[in-house]
């Protein structure tokens, strides 16, 4: 049968958004089965932080603070709720949700090393948007405060996708499937579920402590 | 004005002739909507969006890491990378083809063919009649054949023969061909970056023409038409074109001299890089796309893609038409290609 070119375009489009939706869907839904080790860990204390259950002293910062400090045998509830490759502007906003808690924490312990001052990291779109933890509006807020500074570091930040600006905001912001693809290539789509599972667990029990390495990715 | 800002060729070709295009812009119809072209442009661009970023890109981790430390390399692992490469600056600059081919399509314009399954060539005239084929022809008409005519003219004014007779003397073969293809092939090879590296890549070519002339002058004769001796000469071919890959992607001379040193074994067999088997089968898919199936311009050969004729695919169940199977295909082929872009590289032939 031979289509004419308006039809030709309808049922290409069609196809093609129907493939995208699809996996956008699965991406959107079934991230514990294919992302590396580090979402598991942003899961487990993005809990903490969204239950405001973090007790009376809350660790914010990076990697160092990640491994160093131990909250459980503290005589004090506690929790460790920093990430490794994360700068200032990531934690900027995980404490500011933190004080909306009907009982802000006590005491704060933050901590990042001094590079991360310095310049932002990919990091903020790489995992904190790609995650879901950063959004769109949060951003924008961080390009207009730059602007508003004249810091250009942000602006000309470039991530590895080639993407700037807005669209990289929105593409991250809003999931778009492409930038999961390594991740479910390297996962087989469905092959990391259950290390992410125990990484999940064991964070949620040792209140955010986390050591690296972790265990390698399947 | 229109000539030099009509974009899609801008960043890596084809290069464009403006006796190919400037009839086209002279046509008022080239300035209508045309469902028909829009569709075949998308298409084609959709082609070449899915060897860009489907086939080439991941390849491109490994080649950079590969030629960034290329000291001690082992034979194994040295062909690895050189095949990895020359497969992935066959899809970027073919898909990228398409891409600039499709796009210009789209509004109504027919781009010179760019790219026409080199590697199935099976002698190197015929691979650069079939790579970068809008380069060739500016080689031929703008260095080759002036270079080639001032001898000639030289050669008359000192009476001295140009003929076939002449030719075919070690004096003449040299003047009137050798010399005007190495120096051409020499001056194509900084064309596309400063660096030694470069010149001994044309030079390469340069003294592959000239062997693969020397044949046609000195002992001119069919060819065996047998399939065994088509695919002897098709991989005495792509070796060739191979080694003077090396030169053209390695950072200096020294690199290169380590992976060729390497593919030669003198530091040692190694095992077998770990990439794993999902690796090794994308490299065998990628072979048989190279080897096996028709190339873009075959497969849209009844919708004219390019102003060149093209030949029909092989096998005809390849061929695109306005059908619902073609479609679908595409459909899929444009998320597929989206969905990839996540690893997205530059395009290799970018910054030449």
């Amino acid at each position: 049968m031979t289509l004419s070119p308006r039809s030709f375009l309808l049922i290409a489009t069609l196809a093609a958004g129907s493939v995208l939706a699809g996996a956008w869907a699965y991406t959107s839904a079934m991230r514990m089965r294919f992302l590396e080790t580090g979402y598991p860990i942003w899961v487990a204390k993005q809990t903490i932080l969204h239950r405001c259950d973090f007790g009376s002293v809350l660790v914010l910062g990076d990697s160092r603070a990640e491994a160093a400090i131990v909250p459980t045998p503290l005589p004090l509830r506690a929790a460790n709720i920093t990430f490794g490759g994360t700068t200032p502007i990531e934690t900027y906003f995980f404490a500011r949700e933190a004080m909306k808690c009907p009982q802000p924490p006590r005491l704060v312990i933050y901590s990042h090393s001094m590079p991360a001052f310095l310049r932002p990291g990919q990091g903020l779109w790489k995992t904190a948007a790609r995650y879901g933890y950063i959004h769109f509006a949060d951003l924008r807020e961080v390009a207009a405060t730059a602007d508003a500074i004249h810091d250009e570091s942000f602006a000309s930040l470039n991530t590895s996708d080639g993407l700037t600006g807005v669209v990289r905001d929105i593409t991250y912001a809003a999931g778009f499937p492409s930038i999961f693809v390594p991740s479910l290539v390297e996962a087989r789509a469905i092959g990391r579920y259950e290390t992410n599972r125990m990484l999940l667990e064991r964070t949620a029990s040792t209140r955010g402590r986390v050591i690296y390495p972790q265990p390698a990715d399947k | 004005m229109l000539f030099v800002t009509f974009f899609p060729h801008l960043i890596a070709g084809p290069i464009l002739h403006n006796r190919d295009i400037m009839p086209q812009f002279a046509d008022h119809r080239t300035y209508r909507l045309s469902l028909e072209n829009l569709s075949v442009g998308l298409s084609i661009f959709v082609i070449g969006l899915v060897k860009k970023a489907v086939c080439a890109d991941p390849l491109s981790g490994i080649v950079t890491a590969g030629y960034a430390h290329t000291g001690g390399i082992g034979a194994l692992t040295a062909w690895h990378l050189a095949f990895c490469y020359s497969l992935q600056l066959y899809f970027d600059f073919s898909g990228y083809s398409d891409m600039a081919i499709g796009l210009a399509r789209t509004m109504n314009v027919r781009f010179p063919q760019n790219f026409n399954s080199p590697y199935k060539a099976q002698n190197v005239i015929e691979y650069w009649q079939r790579w970068h084929m809008t380069l060739t022809k500016f080689l031929t008409s703008y260095l080759y054949t002036p270079i080639a005519m001032a001898t000639m003219r030289w050669r008359i004014a000192h009476r001295m023969g140009v003929n076939r007779a002449a030719q075919q003397t070690l004096g003449g073969f040299t003047a009137m061909l050798a010399a005007p293809m190495l120096i051409t092939m020499a001056l194509a090879g900084v064309w596309h970056g400063s660096g030694l590296t470069f010149l001994i890549f044309g030079l390469l070519h340069g003294g592959y023409l000239c062997v693969n002339h020397a044949i046609r002058v000195f002992y001119p004769g069919r060819r065996s038409p047998r399939l065994s001796a088509a695919v002897l000469r098709c991989l005495a071919t792509y070796l060739s074109v191979l080694v003077a890959s090396v030169f053209f992607r390695a950072p200096t001379v020294a690199s290169a001299l380590d992976v060729l040193t390497g593919m030669a074994g003198l530091h040692g067999i190694q095992t077998f890089p770990a990439f794993g088997l999902l690796h090794n089968a994308f490299l065998l898919v990628l072979a048989g796309v190279v080897w096996l199936l028709p190339n873009t311009q075959q497969i849209m050969h009844r919708y004219h893609p390019v102003l060149e004729d093209v030949q029909a695919p092989h096998p005809r169940l390849l061929a695109f038409g306005s059908d619902l199977r073609s479609a679908l295909a595409v459909g899929v082929a444009a998320a597929v290609g989206l969905l990839a872009l996540g690893g997205t590289t530059e395009f290799l032939y970018f910054q030449f």
